[in-house]
């Protein structure tokens, strides 16, 4: 990087006598910054040393040559060391910090399983999305793809039951969440595609756990439908519901009655993302060598209504993961164009109402901004 | 007075020894870098230039051309510590709904660094940088274009590293482009099916039909007629010649003919010697053909599509790396990013951001890497198939 006096000069481009700069004057500037010229070049930009090079120079420059490179490896293989551990160290402050931070905020705001309370905690936000998406991945995975003895590969399995079941508890507590927060529409995200295939479980247990939160006679229980995009075993069209209960309470609310809210759940697994692209490419190219359609007739309004029709959802307004660090997993790539992803640093520990209100927090402080 | 005292910081930073000082010590940090993983391919989107012009009070343009400067100083780090592909949202589709005054503008500036480069083509080289424009040209003015087509001819032998600037670009642009190249490329024949129609001495349906005959044969000996057999044999073989003449040339196509073969091949285990079933596989045959000379779409997968995206040459994307504290992708890299890249969000804005800003993203993701590649050296194969 060239110096402040280069950088001054390049920015007004007159040098510091006031005259303006020329092409090899800005050449001369920043020469002593580049790197040296690369071995394989094609000959013609390669310059040749002078010939005025004498011999004792040219040995001298030899042994520079041996010694300058050692020296330099070595220290920046030192720095580099250094740098790791200091780093390591720091990132655990960090995260113990973080992690710490995150307990304090959760013992602040529990829900304690009361709609009433979350709903007090989202009442003064500004703005809630009308679609939150959230991001969901068996804990037990991670740890399994690393493990190839067979012990390890046992423990897994047992890891990825209770990691099932854990999965399962952590999304119906957000689907109470989101309905306790007025949320019209959640879709889950989880890569592998288990909650889709028992999307029967799912449903009797969402049932179950807004019951816990509500009980099962109030008037203001929501209901809910559930939807999973690209099932095989779904007879009707693909963004049909496969299920739809309506309140589980049973009993009809009458007209005078404020009408519950209700809650719109999209299951999603990596299935939804490229390969329903791809199977759009190959619908297309069927239709496009059948000439029904000509390749020009493809827009992004057509893909656009194509995709958000076959998994039954527009785009997210907020995408909330409870990883780490940020990594789409394979999300549906079309939908998350302008959605706000929201994660936790180094916060790695399933679902929590914490990472799940901060999320709806700084959605509420975030300005809209797209191309204007 | 924030000014005098940047001016003074100014001042001391550009005072030689101090100024050598800090030289030597950012090759030193590079350098070290460079001893560890390095991000292959790493995507940026430059936010935050106007917003650090309103809080500089200074005018919009100038606040980008921070940006260009920034950026300058990044692509330096990236390529001297061996990143190969950097990516960078220049400017977006939507940015034209901008004011005119400042999309103007943009061009303008747009137009002189390209101008600038193509004055420098031999610095660049220094690095071995060639640069790709990635979106849909046909919406820039016609002077920035030809810049651009300038800019790229001039650096395009460089080999070491890339930079690819997003220029008239949105994501969904970009996959809607794949998405229609893919399906041009499915709705005509292939070229390696284009070549003339070279014939073979063999025609695959003779050699069947001859086989067949066989059988038939077998067959009719068994029943211990041996001229019928005969008669049989015969007529299957004129079938098969007069169908050969108008056939080798079909032949060709694998696909066609060796999913009817079997459908005639079991019709013809019936011991009398019908001629129908080969006249109906003809025609089968003969349909098939029209629309067999396409590949099936059903080859196509997201290797396909990827082929098809602007990105195709580079490697798959490690980082991407927001500026300016805003948690969205904004059309950006979306088929790129959403497997396995590692997004981070930063609070500074663009033109602020420099190499000590840069240092703890490629550390933390040097540290990262390190931590998922311990547990075992095979894990590191299974991910990088999946996210090919």
């Amino acid at each position: 990087m060239p110096g402040t006096l280069q950088t001054r000069a390049f920015h007004t481009d007159v040098d510091e006598h006031g005259r303006p700069l020329t092409v090899s004057d800005r050449e001369r500037l920043l020469k002593p910054y580049l790197p040296a010229t690369p071995q394989n070049r094609s000959p013609n930009l390669t310059r040749t040393s002078s010939p005025a090079n004498t011999k004792s120079q040219r040995r001298s420059a030899k042994r520079q040559r041996r010694l300058r490179p050692f020296i330099k490896n070595a220290l920046h293989l030192l720095l580099f060391t250094i740098m790791s551990f200091v780093f390591s160290i720091w990132i655990r402050v960090r995260a113990t910090k973080n992690q710490l931070w995150n307990k304090i905020l959760s013992l602040l705001y529990y829900h304690h399983r009361s709609p009433d309370m979350i709903r007090k905690d989202v009442s003064g936000l500004k703005k809630v999305p009308n679609h939150l998406s959230i991001i969901l991945s068996l804990p037990a995975e991670a740890a399994g793809e690393a493990a190839s003895t067979s012990q390890m590969v046992r423990r897994r399995r047992r890891g990825s039951n209770e990691g099932l079941d854990q999965m399962l508890n952590d999304a119906c507590e957000i689907v109470a969440w989101t309905a306790s927060a007025g949320i019209p529409t959640l879709s889950i995200y989880e890569r592998s595609g288990v909650l889709k295939a028992s999307h029967q479980l799912v449903q009797r247990r969402i049932a179950r756990t807004l019951t816990d939160y509500y009980g099962t006679s109030n008037p203001l229980k929501p209901t809910f439908s559930l939807h999973a995009p690209n099932v095989v075993s779904a007879s009707s069209s693909p963004a049909s519901p496969i299920h739809q209960t309506n309140g589980v309470n049973g009993d009809v609310p009458t007209q005078h009655e404020p009408q519950p809210p209700h809650l719109n759940v999209i299951l999603l697994d990596a299935a939804d993302g490229r390969q329903t692209l791809v199977d759009l490419t190959r619908t297309l190219a069927a239709m496009s060598q059948a000439h029904k359609i000509s390749p020009a007739d493809i827009s992004q309004e057509l893909i656009d209504a194509e995709i958000s029709e076959s998994t039954g959802m527009g785009e997210p307004d907020l995408l909330i993961t409870f990883g780490e660090r940020v990594v789409l997993e394979g999300y549906p790539p079309w939908q998350v164009r302008l959605t706000e992803i929201w994660n936790v640093t180094d916060y790695d520990g399933g679902a929590s109402y914490g990472v799940f209100l901060r999320g709806l927090v700084s959605f509420a402080g975030a300005e809209m901004r797209f191309g204007r | 007075m924030p000014s005098q005292r940047s001016y003074l910081k100014g001042w001391v930073l550009s005072l030689p020894p101090l100024d050598w000082a800090l030289q030597q010590i950012r090759e030193l940090v590079i350098g070290s870098l460079k001893c560890g993983p390095i991000p292959q391919h790493i995507a940026f989107v430059m936010d935050g230039n106007r917003r650090f012009a309103r809080t500089n009070d200074i005018e919009t343009i100038e606040g980008h051309s921070k940006g260009f400067e920034a950026l300058a100083r990044i692509l330096e780090v990236c390529y001297k510590s061996g990143v190969k592909v950097v990516t960078i949202y220049a400017f977006s589709i939507e940015n034209f709904k901008r004011s005119r005054y400042e999309v103007d503008a943009l061009m303008d500036m747009a137009k002189t660094k390209l101008v600038q480069m193509s004055q420098h083509g031999e610095l660049l080289d220094r690095y071995g940088a060639s640069i790709k424009i990635l979106g849909d040209r046909t919406m820039v003015r016609e002077d920035v274009r030809r810049e651009m087509e300038k800019a790229v001819d001039m650096t395009k032998h460089n080999e070491s590293a890339v930079l690819n600037v997003c220029f008239p670009y949105t994501s969904r642009d970009e996959i809607t482009h794949s998405i229609r190249e893919t399906v041009k490329e499915y709705s005509q024949p292939p070229a390696g099916d284009h070549r003339p129609e070279m014939k073979r001495p063999f025609s695959e349906s003779s050699i069947q039909r001859n086989i067949r005959s066989r059988q038939l044969a077998a067959v009719a000996e068994e029943e211990d007629s041996p001229e019928r057999a005969k008669e049989g044999a015969q007529a299957a073989g004129g079938a098969s010649d007069a169908d050969s003449t108008d056939m080798s040339s079909a032949d060709l196509n694998d696909a066609a003919s060796s999913t009817f073969n079997p459908a005639s091949s079991c019709t013809s285990n019936s011991p009398s010697p019908d001629l129908l079933p080969t006249l109906d596989s003809k025609y089968e045959h003969d349909r098939s053909l029209m629309s067999s000379n396409l590949p099936d779409p059903e080859g196509i997968t997201s290797e396909t599509l990827t082929k098809h995206m602007y990105t195709s040459e580079a490697p798959p994307l490690d980082l991407l790396v927001r500026t300016s504290g805003v948690k969205r992708l904004s059309d950006f890299m979306l088929w790129q990013c959403h497997e396995d890249t590692e997004i981070r969000f930063l609070d500074c804005l663009w033109p602020e951001f420099d190499l000590w800003r840069f240092l703890p993203v490629l550390v933390e993701w040097q540290w990262r890497q390190r931590r998922t590649q311990k547990p075992d050296e095979g894990s590191k194969t299974v991910g990088s198939t999946k996210s090919s």
